[in-house]
């Protein structure tokens, strides 16, 4: 029987089961919605969905493997039990996941390289194989190893199974911490049934008797600690198999494989490299504009000069509109920033005219053809930086929190639990805001961050709300330092149960992983009083920096006459933000008026209708609103509620939601004619 | 971060049913009102922030909405709707926990470096009181059924300090 490359793949499921066990950034940022695409993005071949070609060649003399002629070691047995297979020892058989005898062709079949053309790959699986150096080969579409052989059909599936793994071990990590505190007689929580059942949904495969338990509403915490406490040991038992007795000795050596030198992993691939650096000055070219970006750079000054992370750009999702397509991701594990190879071809389509994008879109499928073209036309290369160059200020600051801090060392080691915590997002989110908002008047009007930014200017605990809302949502690896306490708790614990029942060895293993956590919470302690600290400091300086955008942008306004714009900045921002007062709001509401006399255009109805109700609002009465403009706001507005009685008829699932924002437009007409009593058949319509 | 605790749960060992309602105050119980026990709260001090609740904590929408409630002392509705950009719906006439409030929707974008662009609707709720404006809104990705009802329950039992 021909080696079905045994060893590489129970390499390959050592170093995911790795990958995963101590946190891999580029899954920890994976999101499940899906992006708009505009039909006409290119997408190349190697999207999956095409038709075979042909179908794989079955010999006509194709005979059951037969085991005892065939023998398969008790090394790789492990790796076939790990995607399904079962060994019937007794008859020399090998079962398939559904039962059936493997024969001859099916470990043929099991051996052909996995085809992007026509095979779809989990996004979060591909993502993990891109930060473990595989690469895309755009001519045959099969993913290419670092030792330069393409990913087999095995090899993937065994890579699939230990995602589905880590992520079973993660839940019950999650589950045992939600149970902790409970007495056995309490009803599972419903917060922790409800958890997950999210997961499930996300495709986490909990052990059956876990599930089960799960299901049954009789079921008692007490029912379900003591197996989820089981599967939970047998897992770490696993994973904890996958290293070796000096990974356990390091991990418990305070400051050992100290910081990121040791991480970085470099780009081995020339042309990857030499893209990457053009990328990385043109970005930081862009940074040095700003304060904000010149302290960021400055963070990476060391006596050689700059030492930054890396910069790639490579195929991050297999399709551009695949669930949970990241615009860019910084991997601690090897200090690489990754820009997605789709966020360029969008951002291209984005800005470049329809022509121009028509002209290049056919190399656009193709990253090594993109950077080809970024290479020959450098106003391609200006423009990119113009369009995601705060997404590159984001990951950098990232990168910035991987090196000044144990965090991300004591989460590779093991001694941290693979969560990726909020604090970190909430700092980059805040600072990204503070280098848009230092960007030049004419620059933050044009950015689609301008309104986001100024948000953290007007409401800065909002601000970091909406932070968190969208991260826990997304991102189920994202937690709040104090659940990251809760999890190593869970980890603790377990340690120490199997230091008490699986012999010498693991006696001694599970010590040193306790002396560990003792590292990890020394650095969450650490951390915590840092990122606090950082808040605060942020906080109070925050009204400077409010004053002076906000100032900034309002003379820019004025001076280009965009009045509408002027107006609405002004009755947001806070009233310490700009000099002047009340008078010049009197002075930017009468522009404003001027504003609304001027822009008749249909296409301008809700820019109109915003600016009208701010006026209105402003002084409670129609003293600034001449008749005729009054006349045009209610015909306006009238549009406005009409548009939504249509969509909330078309659209059952959100009928009340839309009739109530109808029925606000139309309370304010002096004649709604028969808007009420339509919006009232609507809802009846409902009612029934 | 810390899920709401429900007194009765603790005390008895007997459990809600699911999407009961827990009574919530705040650390410095500016207000009281009814919420799901097993939405995430964070009622971390900050200058006009009360609490921020995030759920439902089942099914795709896990965690995907936010119940928000804040006090500012010197704004006023207007005010207040004028600080969100976009095109917020006029003001309405609502009721919270019996008193005369304002309401308006209001559409806002998240940009997010990790992932596309999201759409954010949010319903806002004010309640003037002599300590100032009760901001209570609530978040939801647009275009996407809410928990509407979790919301009108909250409203119905809000009741701010005397």
């Amino acid at each position: 029987m021909r080696a079905l490359a045994p060893l590489p793949a129970l390499f390959f499921l050592a170093a995911l089961a790795a990958a995963f066990l101590f946190g891999c950034p580029t899954l920890l940022h994976a999101d499940p919605s899906v992006s708009p695409i505009a039909p006409v993005l290119p997408k190349g071949r190697c999207t999956g969905g095409a038709p075979r070609v042909s179908a794989p060649a079955v010999p006509a003399n194709d005979t059951a493997l037969d085991l005892r002629t065939d023998p398969i070691a008790d090394t790789d047995r492990r790796a076939w039990e790990t995607i399904g297979y079962r060994f019937d020892d007794g008859a020399g058989r090998l079962l398939d996941p559904g039962g059936v005898v493997v024969t001859h062709a099916h470990i043929a079949a099991l051996n052909e390289p996995f085809d992007a053309a026509t095979q779809r790959l989990d996004p979060a699986v591909w993502q993990s194989f891109v930060a473990s150096d595989f690469r895309l080969d755009e001519k045959t579409c099969y993913l290419m190893g670092p030792n330069g052989a393409p990913l087999d059909i095995f090899t993937m599936l065994l890579w699939q199974a230990a995602s589905r793994r880590h992520g079973a071990h993660m839940a019950m990590e999650a589950l045992l911490a939600n149970l902790e505190g409970l007495g056995p007689e309490a009803r599972v929580p419903f917060k922790t049934l409800g958890h997950m059942s999210a997961l499930a949904l996300a495709g986490t495969d909990l052990p059956e008797n876990i599930k089960t338990l799960l299901q049954n509403p009789a079921t008692r915490v007490g029912h379900l600690r003591a197996p989820t406490q089981a599967a939970y040991a047998e897992s770490t038992r696993f994973f904890d198999g996958q290293r070796t007795g000096s990974d356990f000795l390091l991990a418990s050596i305070p400051g050992s494989e100290p910081g990121v030198d040791a991480r970085r992993k470099g780009i081995p691939d020339p042309h990857e490299r030499k893209l990457g650096k053009a990328l990385s000055a043109a970005f930081n070219a862009k940074l040095m504009e700003t304060k904000p970006g010149q302290e960021l750079l400055s963070r990476f000054r060391g006596p050689k000069g700059l030492k930054l992370p890396d910069v790639m750009v490579l195929k991050l999702t297999q399709k551009p509109d695949d669930p949970g397509a990241p615009g860019a991701v910084y991997d601690f594990s090897s200090d690489r920033m990754t820009i997605n190879h789709w966020e360029i071809v969008k951002a291209l389509q984005a800005r470049l005219p329809p022509k121009t994008f028509a002209s290049i879109q056919e190399r656009l499928a193709d990253a090594a053809q993109v950077s080809r073209l970024l290479a020959e036309r450098p106003s391609l290369m200006r423009l990119l930086v113009e369009s995601l160059d705060v997404m590159y200020f984001h990951e950098l600051v990232h990168g910035a929190q991987s090196r000044r801090s144990r965090w991300d060392d004591e989460s590779l080691r093991g001694n941290l639990p693979g969560v990726n915590p909020l604090a970190k997002e909430h700092e980059a989110h805040r600072e990204h805001c503070r280098y848009t908002l230092s960007k030049s008047p004419a620059e933050l009007d044009r950015t689609p961050w301008r309104d986001y930014c100024l948000g953290l200017i007007v409401d800065p605990a909002a601000f970091k709300d909406a932070i968190t809302r969208q991260y826990l949502s997304t991102f189920t690896s994202s937690a709040e330092l104090d659940d990251i306490s809760s999890l190593q708790a869970v980890r603790r614990k377990t340690a120490r149960f199997l230091a008490a029942s699986d012999g010498i060895k693991t006696w001694h293993q599970q010590e040193l992983k306790q002396t560990g956590f003792d590292l990890g919470d020394k650095e969450l302690s650490a951390f915590r009083t840092d990122v606090d600290r950082r808040e605060r400091d942020f906080l109070a300086a925050l009204p400077a920096l409010g004053r002076q955008a906000g100032s900034r942008l309002l003379a820019y306004y004025e001076k280009t006459g965009a009045a509408d714009q002027a107006l609405r900045l002004a009755l947001s921002l806070p009233r310490d933000a700009f000099d002047g007062g009340e008078k010049r709001l009197n002075v930017l509401t009468d522009r404003a008026v001027d504003w609304l006399a001027r822009n008749t255009d249909p296409n301008k109805r809700d820019e109109r209708l915003a600016l009208s109700q701010q006026i209105i609002g402003r002084f409670q009465f129609m003293r600034h609103l001449p008749t005729a403009l009054f006349n045009a706001y209610e015909r306006d507005a009238r549009s406005k509620a009409e548009e939504l009685l249509a969509q909330a008829i078309q659209t059952p699932t959100l009928r009340e939601e839309l009739l109530e924002r109808a029925e606000a437009w139309t309370g304010i007409l002096y004649k709604p004619g028969d808007l009420p009593a339509r919006i009232q058949r609507a809802r009846e319509k409902k009612t029934k | 971060m810390r899920l709401l605790m429900i007194a009765a749960l603790a005390a008895a060992c007997s459990r809600p049913a699911p999407q009961a309602p827990a009574q919530y105050r705040p650390v410095d119980e500016s207000f009281s009102a009814a919420l799901p026990g097993d939405w995430k709260v964070d009622d971390s001090p900050s200058q006009t922030r009360k609490a921020a609740f995030f759920g439902p904590a089942a099914g795709p929408g896990a965690f995907a909405e936010m119940i928000r409630v804040s006090l500012h002392p010197a704004t006023t509705p207007e005010a207040a709707r004028a600080a969100r950009p976009g095109l917020p719906t006029p003001l309405r006439e609502s009721e919270v926990g019996g008193a005369k409030a304002w309401e308006f929707f209001v559409d806002s974008e998240f940009p997010d470096p990790h992932g596309p662009l999201k759409r954010v609707s949010t319903r806002v709720v004010m309640l003037p009181t002599a300590r100032g404006l009760f901001v209570l809104e609530h978040a939801w990705p647009a275009g996407k059924p809410s928990s509407r009802p979790v919301f009108e329950e909250l409203l119905r039992t809000f009741k701010p300090k005397a």
